[in-house]
Formats: C-alpha cells, sequence, structure tokens
C-alpha cells in the first residue's frame, strides 16, 4: 500500500533553458527524498517541476502512472501537495482557514475533512495560533501553517516541500520531521529540499544533490544518505577544506537529530493511541 | 467539499445586517438632503418630479459603486495586492480614454452611432470597456514580468501608465470644439447623472450581477489564490482560467462604473476594504460585501457633495471619493509592507 512516483529525464528551468537535469529515477512508498546542493543549483526549480506546478523544460512525471504535467488541477492536487519556499504575503485568512483549503483540495474534498484540520493542528501544535490571521504570524509560523496546509491535503500520496525547515526553530524542526515522518512509515512520499545537513541525514532515506558544473544545467546524483554524508565525502563536495583537514569532516549530526525526531513520532503515535482508547 | 464554517468570526449574520443598514442610510440620506438654489440646506422627499431624479443620481450612484467595489475586488485577488484598484491601475484612464475616443467619432461622422444608439448599444460603455480591458491587459504584462513578485513596482507601473492615459484622453478632449468640451471634462472629474440611458444602466446591472455570480461560484479558488501561484496550482485552483476571469471582470466592471459616472478615483480601493474589516477575509462573504461597500462610498460621496457648501453648485464627486480614499491609501502605505501585505 503507498504510492509510486517516476521521473522520467525530468528538466526544469524557464523559458525552456534548462537549469537542472535530466534526471530519470523511481520512488517508492515510504521513501524521504532529501535535496540539497549549494544556493543556485536548481533545487526550487526541480521541486516546483516534480511537483507539476512549473512546466518542465523535458521529460515527465508520474504518479501512481498519472502525468502530473498532463493531469488536471483537482487529480494533481489529489495526487501531491507542494509548499513554497517563501510563505505567500498576500493571504488574509486566518491559521485555520488557510488549513481547511487542504481539505478543500479544489473542490474535490478530503476524506475526513475538516476533523483532519484539527488533527493536523495538534500535530504541529498549533492550538494557541489556529485563530490568528495570517498577517500576524511569524515567517516561521506561517511556514508551519503551510506545511500543515498540505498535510491536511496529502492523503497517501506524494509531500513536494521547498525548504521546510528554513524559519523554524529547533523545537519546531523535531516536530515538524516528526510528522513528516510518520506521513512516510504510512506509505506516502515526502521529496523536500533541506538545507541543514544535519536534519537532511537525518530524514533521507535517498539524497538527491544538485551540482553546480560549469556554465550548463546542474546535474543530479542520486545518492545513499551513507554516502552523501559521509564526512570526508560531504566536506570534499562542500568544498570547505577545514572540515576536511581539522575536524575530519562535518561532525555527524544526523544521528542525534534522528534519536530526537524518533521519540517525537514515538509520543505522536502513544497520544493517537491514547485519543482512540478514549473515545 | 465546500468550506462550511466560518471559524472565529462570530456574528456573521450581525455584520451583515450593519452594512445593510449602512446602505439603507446613505441612500435616505441622498433622497433627503438637498440644497436651495440660494444655498440653504433642505430636508424632506419633494414633489415625485424632484424625488425621480434622486432616484436616478442613487441609481447610477449605486451602480457605478458596486461596479467599482467589485473591480477592486477582483483586481486585489488577481494581482495578489492590497493596494490594487482600477483607479489606481489606470484601468479607469484606460477606459476614459475609451469614451473619449468614442465621443470625437461620434462628433466626425455621426450615422454609425445614431445607427449604433437606435438598436440600444451603448457606445459609451463599449468604448470604456474595450479601453479598460486594454489597459487592463498591459499591466497584467507588467506585473508578469516582474514575476508578479514586487507589489510596489506592479502599482507604480499602474499609476504612470494612468497619468499617460490620463494625459492622451486630456489631449484629445483639447482638441475638441469648446462646448463638448466643457462637459467631456467635467465628466472626467467625476458626475452622478439623474438621468440614466436605460442601455447603459441595464450593461452596468448585468456586469455587476453576472461577476458578483462568478466570483460566488469561485469563491473558495480565489481564497486559495492568494497562497501564490504555485500552490494555489497544487492545492488545485485551474490558475490559468481564474486569473482570466478575474482579469476580464474587473475590466467589464470598470469600463461600466465609467460609462456612468466618469473615472472616479478610490472607490474601487477603499470599498473592498471596508468590507474586509466588517465581513472578514473570506470571497463568499466579499463578493456581496464589497459591492455593497461600493455603493455605500459612492451614494455617501454623493451625499457630501450635497453638504459641502459652495458659491457655485455641488463640488464634483471624483474630488471627495479622492479625498477619503487618497488619506486611506498613503495611511496604508506607511504602515508599510508587513501590515498592508
Amino acid at each position: 500500500m503507498g504510492v509510486n512516483m517516476r521521473l522520467e529525464s525530468l528538466a526544469a528551468g524557464y523559458g525552456g533553458r534548462p537549469v537542472v537535469g535530466p534526471l530519470t529515477i523511481d520512488i517508492r512508498p515510504g521513501e524521504f527524498i532529501a535535496v540539497i546542493g549549494s544556493n543556485g543549483s536548481g533545487k526550487s526549480s526541480l521541486l516546483r517541476t516534480l511537483a507539476g506546478v512549473q512546466r518542465a523544460c523535458g521529460g515527465r512525471v508520474l504518479v501512481d502512472g498519472c502525468d502530473l504535467h498532463q493531469a488536471t488541477e483537482p487529480a494533481r492536487a489529489q495526487a501531491l501537495a507542494y509548499v513554497d519556499q517563501h510563505p505567500s504575503l498576500a493571504i488574509h485568512l486566518s491559521a485555520r482557514e488557510v488549513m481547511e483549503l487542504g481539505a478543500w483540495r479544489g473542490g474535490h474534498g478530503v476524506p475526513g475533512g475538516i476533523s483532519r484540520v484539527e488533527a493536523v493542528i495538534d500535530t504541529l501544535r498549533l492550538q494557541d495560533l489556529a485563530e490568528a490571521p495570517w498577517p500576524e504570524l511569524s515567517e516561521g509560523q506561517q511556514q508551519r501553517v503551510a506545511i500543515g496546509r498540505a498535510l491536511v491535503q496529502e492523503v497517501s500520496g506524494v509531500l513536494v516541500l521547498d525548504e521546510p525547515f528554513a524559519s523554524l526553530d529547533t523545537m519546531m524542526c523535531v516536530v515538524v520531521a516528526a510528522a513528516l515522518m510518520e506521513r512516510v512509515r504510512g506509505g506516502s512520499i515526502v521529496v523536500a529540499s533541506i538545507h541543514d545537513a544535519c536534519l537532511a541525514e537525518a530524514l533521507a532515506t535517498r539524497v538527491l544533490r544538485a551540482d553546480r558544473a560549469g556554465p550548463g544545467p546542474s546535474l543530479v546524483q542520486d545518492l545513499s544518505p551513507e554516502r552523501a554524508f559521509d564526512p570526508t565525502e560531504f566536506a570534499r563536495h562542500a568544498g570547505v577544506p577545514f572540515w576536511e583537514g581539522v575536524a575530519g569532516g562535518q561532525p555527524r549530526c544526523g544521528p542525534d537529530w534522528r534519536r530526537a525526531i524518533e521519540e517525537q513520532v514515538g509520543s505522536l503515535s502513544r497520544s493517537r493511541l491514547q485519543d482512540a482508547g478514549v473515545s | 467539499m465546500p468550506i462550511s464554517r466560518i471559524r472565529g468570526r462570530s456574528g456573521g449574520g450581525r455584520r451583515f445586517a450593519a452594512l445593510l443598514s449602512m446602505v439603507a442610510f446613505v441612500i435616505v440620506a441622498r433622497l433627503c438632503v438637498a440644497r436651495s438654489l440660494d444655498g440653504g440646506l433642505l430636508l424632506g422627499f419633494g414633489d415625485a418630479q424632484i424625488s425621480a431624479l434622486r432616484w436616478g443620481a442613487v441609481l447610477s450612484a449605486s451602480l457605478a459603486g458596486a461596479a467599482l467595489g467589485m473591480a477592486g475586488l477582483f483586481l486585489q485577488a488577481l494581482l495578489r495586492n492590497p493596494l490594487a484598484a482600477p483607479g489606481i491601475l489606470g484601468v479607469t484612464s484606460g477606459a476614459s480614454l475609451g469614451v473619449t475616443l468614442v465621443s470625437i467619432g461620434a462628433m466626425a461622422g455621426g450615422g454609425w452611432t445614431a445607427v449604433a444608439s437606435e438598436a440600444g448599444v451603448p457606445l459609451e460603455v463599449v468604448g470604456a470597456v474595450i479601453g479598460a480591458l486594454l489597459t487592463m491587459a498591459i499591466v497584467w504584462g507588467m506585473a508578469m514580468r516582474r514575476g508578479g513578485i514586487d507589489p510596489i513596482a506592479v502599482i507604480l507601473g499602474g499609476v504612470v501608465l494612468g497619468a499617460l492615459l490620463g494625459s492622451l484622453a486630456m489631449g484629445l478632449q483639447w482638441a475638441m470644439p469648446p462646448h463638448s468640451r466643457a462637459s467631456v471634462s467635467l465628466w472626467m472629474m467625476g458626475r452622478v447623472p439623474e438621468v440614466l440611458s436605460m442601455p447603459v444602466v441595464v450593461a452596468s446591472a448585468l456586469a455587476v450581477v453576472t461577476t458578483g455570480l462568478y466570483g460566488w461560484a469561485n469563491a473558495t479558488a480565489v481564497d486559495a489564490l492568494a497562497t501564490g501561484e504555485a500552490e494555489a496550482r497544487s492545492l488545485g485552483v485551474p490558475v490559468a482560467s481564474l486569473r482570466r476571469g478575474l482579469l476580464v471582470g474587473a475590466g467589464v466592471l470598470s469600463g461600466c462604473a465609467v460609462a456612468l459616472c466618469g473615472p472616479v478615483a478610490f472607490v474601487g480601493f477603499v470599498a473592498p476594504h471596508l468590507a474586509r474589516a466588517i465581513l472578514g477575509p473570506r470571497m463568499n462573504a466579499l463578493v456581496v460585501g464589497a459591492p455593497l461597500c461600493g455603493v455605500i462610498v459612492m451614494v455617501g460621496a454623493d451625499v457630501a457633495r450635497v453638504l459641502i457648501p459652495t458659491s457655485q453648485g455641488r463640488v464634483p464627486i471624483g474630488v471627495v471619493t479622492a479625498l477619503v480614499g487618497g488619506v486611506w491609501f498613503l495611511k496604508m502605505l506607511g504602515r508599510g509592507r508587513r501590515a498592508w501585505a
């Protein structure tokens, strides 16, 4: 049970000029794909294109056999939810109303609808912010609400998140990471760009690394987390000789993050069991 | 599944009732307040003939106000910019250029215009709508070339475009024979006709009702559009067709309002904000609230100009709305981007 995704020689860019790709991979249910790479290597373009919201320069994206770029908007909204890097400034709704848009899903509602909103509010600890108007939220809070909206929208499908942890504090990183981890274990697919190597290492089952080499489009390498975050490899790739020579590479903080996130996943499932027991 | 509940906005019905009573108040005020020829303030509904004229003024101001309110609402949703409005983006200037060109055409070769008016085609509406739509297309092109990212740049571009088109219209009016020049330049300041041309009224009413139904049917999609182009797409909003609908709707509405009352400034800006303050941010409420607030602003401004004492009749309505709306606009601009965006 779960969703399958396939990218077929997908190239992303603007005005027919590719900035990243081509890329061909199969993604199985339950995978967490971390997209890493230096600034300007085309991570955001790649994510928008594989979410089907930006025209591809070539290739296809298939989610359970359905071509995202040919699909109607409501069909795409059912297969995949996308969250942008920068929260919109033009929203006047309250946090709860924004998350209810996820339950609307292009007019083809989510099964469970409004009760999913309540569950996500609890999971992301948004209880105190739910009625606050969007413009009064901080950027990190807006980001959490936007991710919440996607969690409401996505039902055993694909979540594509552009830098979901960028403006979150440590505690909220753990809370959001645990919510994503829970989805992945239920058979969903998460594809997220993560600039924090520790978080990426803690979460990823696979890593896509965008390399800007020369004037052409960035090349994307499909790596195992062990390979991508091997201290020597990481330091060499990041081009920071300090880590390589002095520290022997980037300190392996991934496992520590991993423990914190697992603990939060455990407490989430315990509280769900409790709720189920009560009702 | 429609989103059924409006949470955290208790008393929706009460707020709506308050809005309706404000509408009733300004209309009654317009019907019973007047000035005598010697400048004294008169209270009372007057005889049948006078009452008919006042009802005519209420009808034209209401239609233009509703059209401008809805046009502003559509533009703010389309550009995801709370400072957007038909007057600010030059759309009403484009519409007045269209009307000016039509009236010059009518003077130059009267034959075809006579045929058109006999057939019940309101030529000034056609000219205004075409002018407004062309301006909308230019504004949209400017917004898209900048990726829609910088709201100030779009507003600035619209203001300059409006000045440009306004100057063109003024140049054409200068070349007109003196007697028509006077009436056209009075119209450019904004007017509230008391005797109405039926085809213009019908066209405007149709535009307000049709766009209102369109906005109502797409209310949640418009709410979702505010999350940004990419996210709205991923939420299932048919972004391209929705934008087309909002763009055409705003153009037609602005054109109708200008054909009725001239390029009255800032009503389209103030009305959606007033509606948001009273009814909250949801499109399904605003699509009714913004036109009603447009009625309040427009008819209210018409009452205000009766109350302002002058030695030569009433001041043009555009002067009143610009004073109120302009100050509001500057206040919002001064509060900074985070507050208004």
